[in-house]
């Protein structure tokens, strides 16, 4: 049941504000970012609250017990049966009290608040409240801590102090002494020893380089230690080191760092007889492309200037094809174009030598892991991917069939002609026109008549005009005299219904027959110059030009 | 804010550099002269500063310390030098405090110079110093604060066992823990170094005594403690922040936790190591690597831990062990650790090494090898640290008094603080405290030393004294 202190003294009062603003200000830098208005808000009123007490004297001195906070002899908070026991939360780790002098400033209050909003229930922090007040040196904020909350031998310390005391000095011991001639040692006493500023200053320069390149120290330790372990048991412990070591160096953007364990671990497995030696470093190796590294990895790569390119295809050199499954997931999380770009060279790269679990990213529900994957295999240029490509001709997302139109014709796929037929008539019309360009691009004869057949479909002209041009470029790419053939005819027709929608093919069409360049159109050409639909003049104008071009080189 | 109070901090720090260049400077010259006046122009410019918030300026020496109207101001590595010049010239002149009123001009400093300058040579330099600076109104002087009462250093002593044996508990469980497979604690381990650290600053003397105590059981967890704590107290010595003290601190303390795999077998063996031992007990700063990282997993101090663990009994000529196939320069808080362990190491009644060195003669060896083996700059300190005599050495005065180290003299190093232990007769007394500084109203000193002694060789408890 919740106890509410009666408080008569306007101090008591005034303490008993300040605390319940403190209690309040670290709910809220916990939910709160410190950009939010809130928390700055929170910041301010818990200073102006705890300010206003000194309006009572210089210093407010709050002794906490286990449940209560007491100004004096008042108590002044209460937290017995509430949800949260705020003098609890101090008693716990041996805080017995706090005193905030009237010199504080806001920002040691800040520094206090951040610390009780840490959550040091979690299990992963090294601190407890005391440790972490400790850190932030207050000037103007003091606490008194018991450290007995910490004993956990109670009895150690007489024990400790009676074992010493165990054999007293005896009686006579001292006459013993001063009768005793003087020792006869052979060593020198030593002398004060001025420390000069050229001490100073060296061992100003050593503090301040201590801790640079620690992680390349411990690498050599733990190389060395690899070289002197005595058994089986020991060279696996210590390879577990090294396999640490590289986690922290990637978790601290040390790429580099992780990269020259690697290359170590490298030259000990080429050098190595051992087979069990090998075998325990080549899962090192193979770590390399583990999920946790990876995502390390990962967010590096996502920030702008995480990863520096010879760096990364340092990384990248000593991935094995088991990596594959966890590169196709990264590729799948990262945020940025930069950052994916840097990961398709990556799984380019290796998945050169597994085509097939490459291919297992075909299987991703993300539509734009799919895509990326079909780019990756169009990269590796391998005679096995354009298997593994086609299937995504039956993606559901456009944006992956056309990836797939294009990974056909980089590979001259003239074995999925049909299919490419088909994309023709998709519903979405980037695929159409990615078929089309495919199509173009084989130069296949089927391709020509299917292409033929889309234009000459009566239904095109109504459908999407726009299309007509991007299929007419595609017919460019055959130097066929059928081609020819057939846009001289649909240029002679002259229909009556429709004209103007057919003026707009035959102005593609002369387009088409520029593009074509052969010299043999030029009279045709010339002669639809003339025409009265400026369109088509214009049209045949800029064809003939573009033959004239062409011919001069 | 923050910049505010950096800012007072570089004014306090200011104020003890132009104080120590003014005095130093008119010893060599005349007040008057030129450098002399323009450094008291430069404390006028700080201590107005001051006076901008504060209506006085109270510089005080407690302990090894000054004070700035009662804040620490902390030392850094380029004061030093400036730093321990005014906590000599203090001391010289028994001092306590200076405090300059706001109304303080730079004519009443050079006018407190004189006064402070004819004084230095007489045999009552304070009383002189307070007769002479008398006529000035705005500067005023005082004795050092009055001991601590009776209580309050029964007190101070209980909170400084407490904090030794509460570290040597947590470090004795750290082991046994590990050693059992369990976690261990290191929020614990944090609270045990940062109560060291804060006992440190204000009562060295007391917790470096606990160190000089050589007959507990469980050798190694007290070696780890003691080591932890000479390390930070040369932390503190050489200019280290809080925060570098804390971990300097904690590295110490877990500088040897490769020994709990050692056979107890062969670390309790009263005898010497054979070579087959001797192989096993090398491996022990390995294995401290090892239990280091799996103890607290891979973090920056986890890492920095090890790297000590590994290098503290590695030599400066690159000799000792472990042996090193790709060999680097050792961290400045291995070599503070190396010095650490071996004093402490030396000095004490190790099962494998039965006999103890005098503290007197420890230091004396670990002189002979620091070319080859420690930092001789590191050294330097150590030594002004613990003194020519450190805490804990025997000694028999001329007064045929016998009498132990309780606390260095660093202004008159071969003068210490001593507790005197027997009468001139040889009859045991109750400890009382002498500072063999002291001098008559002649002038000579009230006791010297007369020569040192080995309390192992008599069978000297310290503990009887120093606890």
């Amino acid at each position: 049941m919740e106890k509410t202190p009666e408080i008569s003294t306007p101090e008591g009062k005034c303490a008993a504000e300040a605390i319940a603003s403190l209690q309040r200000a670290r709910k809220n830098l916990r939910i709160y970012p410190k950009n939010n208005p809130i928390y700055m808000r929170t910041v301010e009123e818990t200073y102006n609250k705890t300010m206003d007490f000194f309006e009572f004297g210089d210093t407010l001195e709050l002794r906490i017990q286990r449940n209560e906070f007491m100004l004096g002899d008042e108590e002044v908070y209460n937290g017995t049966g509430q949800e949260e026991n705020f003098a609890l939360f101090f008693f716990r780790d041996g805080i017995r009290s706090i005193t905030f002098t009237s010199e504080l400033k806001v920002d040691e209050l800040l520094k206090f608040l951040s610390a009780i909003a840490v959550d040091l229930d979690r299990e992963e922090v090294e601190e407890d409240l005391v440790t972490l007040l400790w850190e932030k040196d207050f000037a103007n904020i003091k606490y008194k801590v018991d450290d007995s909350v910490l004993v956990e031998d109670e009895n150690f310390q007489q024990q400790a102090e009676d074992k010493a005391r165990e054999n007293p000095t005896e009686e006579g011991v001292m006459q013993q002494a001063q009768e005793a001639p003087p020792e006869d040692d052979d060593f020198t006493p030593i002398t004060p020893m001025p420390v000069t500023d050229e001490d100073l200053e060296i061992l100003a320069r050593d503090i301040e380089d201590y801790g640079k390149g620690y992680i390349d120290k411990l690498t050599d330790i733990v190389f060395d230690m690899l070289y002197a372990s005595g058994n089986i048991d020991e060279f696996k412990d210590v390879v577990r080191i090294i396999q640490s070591s590289v986690e922290h160096s990637a978790s601290n953007d040390d790429l580099p760092g992780a990269m020259k364990i690697f290359q170590r671990v490298k030259e000990v497995v080429q050098k190595t007889k051992s087979e069990n030696v090998s075998k325990a470093l080549n899962e090192v190796l193979r770590s390399a492309g583990s999920g946790s590294l990876m995502r390390i990895i990962g967010s590096c790569l996502d920030d702008k200037d995480g990863i520096k390119d010879e760096d990364f295809k340092e990384y990248v050199g000593i991935l094995s094809t088991s990596a594959i499954p966890q590169m196709i997931e990264l590729l799948g999380e990262l945020q940025t174009i930069q950052g994916r770009k840097k990961a398709i060279m990556a799984l380019t790269f290796v998945g050169k030598r597994d085509i097939g679990a490459v291919s297992k990213g075909l299987q991703d529900k993300r539509w734009y892991v799919v895509r990326n994957i079909i780019l990756v295999l169009r990269e590796t240029k391998h005679k096995n991917a354009l298997q593994h490509i086609v299937k995504g001709l039956a993606h559901e997302e456009p944006r992956v069939r056309r990836e797939a139109i294009k990974g056909i014709s980089d590979f001259g796929g003239i074995k999925y002609i049909d299919r490419l037929v088909d994309m023709l008539y998709d519903e979405d019309k980037g695929v159409s026109i990615a078929a089309a360009s495919a199509l173009g691009k084989l130069r296949h004869r089927v391709g020509m008549e299917a292409l033929i057949a889309r234009i000459t479909d009566k239904n095109l002209l109504e459908e999407d005009a726009s299309l007509l041009r991007k299929y007419f470029e595609a017919l460019s790419f055959f130097k066929y005299d059928d081609v020819i053939g057939f846009l001289e005819d649909i240029l002679k027709k002259n229909p009556f219904f429709g004209r103007a929608t057919y003026n707009e093919m035959k102005a593609v069409a002369v387009y088409c027959l520029g593009l074509l360049g052969d010299q043999r159109s030029m009279g045709l050409l010339e002669e639809l110059r003339g025409s009265k639909v400026k369109q088509i003049a214009d049209a045949a104008n800029t064809a003939i030009k573009r033959i004239q071009r062409a011919k001069k080189g | 804010m923050q910049k505010k109070g950096d800012s007072s901090e570089r004014v306090a720090k200011g104020i003890v550099n132009q104080l120590a260049a003014i005095i130093r400077t008119s010893q060599i010259h005349n007040p008057q002269n030129v450098a002399v006046l323009k450094s008291v122009d430069r404390l006028m410019e700080l201590l107005t500063v001051v006076f901008g918030e504060e209506s006085a300026v109270n510089l005080e020496l407690v302990g090894e310390y000054f004070y700035l109207n009662e804040s620490r101001i902390k030392v850094s590595m380029d004061q030093l030098i400036n730093f321990d010049y005014l906590v000599h010239e203090y001391k010289k002149l028994g001092l306590g405090s200076i405090t300059f009123g706001n109304d303080v001009t730079a004519e009443d400093i050079q006018a407190f110079l004189k006064a402070y300058l004819s004084a230095a040579f007489t045999d009552v330099p304070f009383d002189e110093l307070a007769m002479a600076a008398g006529g000035i109104s705005s500067i005023s002087v005082a004795i050092p604060r009055v001991e601590k009462d009776t209580k309050e250093e029964t007190d101070i002593r209980k909170t400084v066992k407490a904090t030794y044996f509460n570290a040597v508990s947590y470090t004795k469980g750290v082991f046994e823990k590990i050693k059992s497979g369990e976690k261990a604690n290191i929020k614990r381990a944090k609270r045990a170094v940062q109560s060291m650290v804060d006992v440190l600053l204000t009562e060295e003397e007391l917790l470096m005594g606990m160190t000089a105590i050589k007959d507990y059981d469980d050798y190694t967890y007290h070696h780890c403690v003691n080591v932890s704590i000479l390390s930070i107290a040369m932390g503190q010595k050489i200019g280290l922040s809080k925060s570098q003290l804390q971990e300097l601190g904690m590295v110490a303390l877990f500088h040897d936790l490769g020994k709990m795999e050692v056979p107890q077998e062969v670390l309790n063996k009263p005898t010497s190591f054979t070579d087959d031992e001797w192989k096993i007990v090398k491996k022990h700063p390995m294995w401290g690597v090892r239990a280091i990282l799996n103890m607290k997993g891979f973090d920056e101090l986890s890492i920095k831990a090890g790297i000590v663990a590994f290098e503290h009994h590695i030599y400066r000529d690159n000799t000792g062990y472990p042996d090193r196939r790709f060999p680097h320069d050792l961290d400045i808080f291995t070599r503070i650790v190396s010095l650490a362990d071996q004093y402490d190491g030396m000095t004490s009644s190790r099962v494998y090494s039965r006999t103890p060195m005098s503290p007197e003669k420890a230091l004396s060896l670990m002189m002979e090898r620091v070319e080859s083996q420690l930092d001789p700059r590191l050294f330097k300190f150590f030594v002004n640290m613990v003194g020519i005599f450190p805490v804990g050495t025997a000694l028999m005065l001329k007064s045929r008094e016998i009498a132990l180290v309780y606390g260095a003299n660093m202004s008159i190093p071969d003068r210490p603080r001593v507790l005197v232990i027997s009468d001139t007769d040889g009859r045991k007394v109750q400890g009382h405290l002498v500072d063999l500084a002291e001098k008559d109203q002649d002038g000579t000193f009230k006791n010297s030393i007369a020569r040192t002694l080995d309390p192992n060789k008599f069978k000297i408890n310290l503990a009887e004294y120093l606890l």
